[in-house]
């Protein structure tokens, strides 16, 4: 239900501009480097990226060795989702 | 979680210096019986415990195996960095927890394997904001790692495609190669891009969407030293559930992108494809504008 809401904020908000298309921007204008330029800006930017900094360890029983090993805990995240969408929760 | 306190510098530092970050997806967890059942272990000694454990949740387990801390997700504690990190220093004081580097190396995820012959391809898709004449992403810089972070549009979704070879070779043109001949680039080769056309959901399982409108054409602009440049025009409309249960939310949006090919050797070189006036939503009444974009990682041989 929160998420939602939230989804439904998000739209309440962007309504207004969702239909137009860009304005004043005849096809034409769509050419190569205006895709350049859009592949480019849409890609996720370093601080978006910041869970990828995080030293995950690649299974389990892996991480329960490494805690056993260097007497630390394990901090196991789990959720639900998959590919594309990645970790989001 | 992921774009509150996982993307937070104070719990990242915590998570390297003194933690052994792990973090598992439920549903792949059901292919991997010894993780699901080491995983189903720490659930039912965390409630054994008399913690608050779920599916989705940060479980902070003791070197011995004990649990020792839970932050569910339905609860602010784990959405807030601050408290988090709180959390985690009790946990670290608890067990006199001594600072260090990360155990394992911190690395970007990367493309699946495939093979020599494959073209991969990387897809990004995020929801996106008018700015002036422009649909942009959300400026979320004062947003990410922390408790405000909480939101579908915090964060773009990306993902790879992998084509083999037999699949992209149908991506070109089926004759032969001039100025301006046009065709159709092959369904199923472009269902399976396109499938992943939809901002970030919930919902992530491509069986679930239905495309109802499909199309891109091609279109030879040039023809230089051997590589052919063309135009990709198109449109899609696909039915995607915004959570796991049926719903009336579709993808609608055009499509522009360029394919460059070496002619002579019938092979991709490049592929770039993105969504024009893309939106996402409750057909016909509130869709929000959003944006995905293709791009090859590795080119086809």
């Amino acid at each position: 239900m929160k998420q939602q809401a939230i989804f439904l904020a998000l739209t309440t908000c962007a309504f207004a501009s969702a239909w137009d298309s860009p304005a004043g921007e005849p096809a034409t204008k769509r050419n190569a480097e205006w895709v350049r330029k859009r592949v480019q800006a849409w890609q996720a930017t370093k601080a978006e990226r910041a869970f990828d900094q995080i030293g995950w360890a690649a299974s389990l029983r892996e991480a329960q060795r490494l805690g056993k090993q260097h007497q630390r805990p394990v901090f196991l995240f789990t959720y639900d989702g998959a590919s594309l969408s990645g970790y989001r929760c | 979680m992921r774009a509150s306190s996982l993307s937070s510098a104070k719990v990242i530092s915590l998570l390297n210096s003194y933690f052994v970050p792990m973090h598992m997806n439920n549903q792949q967890a059901e292919s991997e019986p010894n993780e699901k059942a080491a995983r189903n272990r720490i659930y039912r000694d965390a409630l054994a415990a008399g913690l608050k454990a779920g599916s989705v949740c940060a479980y902070m387990v003791a070197p011995d195996g004990r649990p020792l801390a839970v932050a569910p997700l339905n609860d602010s504690l784990a959405t807030d960095p601050e408290r988090l990190a709180g959390l985690m220093e009790q946990v670290i004081r608890e067990l006199k927890v001594a600072k260090g580097d990360a155990l394992v190396k911190p690395s970007p995820p990367s493309a699946p394997p495939a093979d020599a012959d494959a073209l991969v391809l990387h897809v990004v898709a995020r929801y996106l904001e008018r700015r002036g004449k422009d649909l942009v992403p959300h400026d979320v810089k004062e947003v990410l790692g922390t408790r405000k972070a909480g939101n579908w549009g915090n964060l773009p979704s990306e993902g790879w495609v992998v084509l083999s070879k037999p699949q992209w070779t149908k991506l070109l043109p089926p004759g032969d190669v001039a100025p301006n001949i046009t065709w159709e680039l092959d369904k199923k080769v472009t269902a399976r891009v396109l499938n992943h056309f939809y901002p970030p959901t919930e919902n992530t399982d491509l069986a679930k969407n239905r495309i109802d409108q499909q199309t891109l054409q091609a279109r030879v602009e040039a023809i230089d030293k051997g590589v052919a440049r063309a135009r990709l025009e198109g449109r899609l409309r696909m039915k995607h559930p915004f959570y796991h249960k049926d719903d009336n939310y579709f993808v609608e949006a055009d499509l522009v992108g360029y394919l460059e090919f070496d002619v002579g050797k019938q092979a991709v070189l490049s592929l770039r494809l993105v969504t024009d006036n893309g939106r996402y939503g409750v057909d016909g009444k509130s869709m929000q504008p959003f944006g995905a974009a293709v791009r090859e990682v590795r080119a086809a041989k």
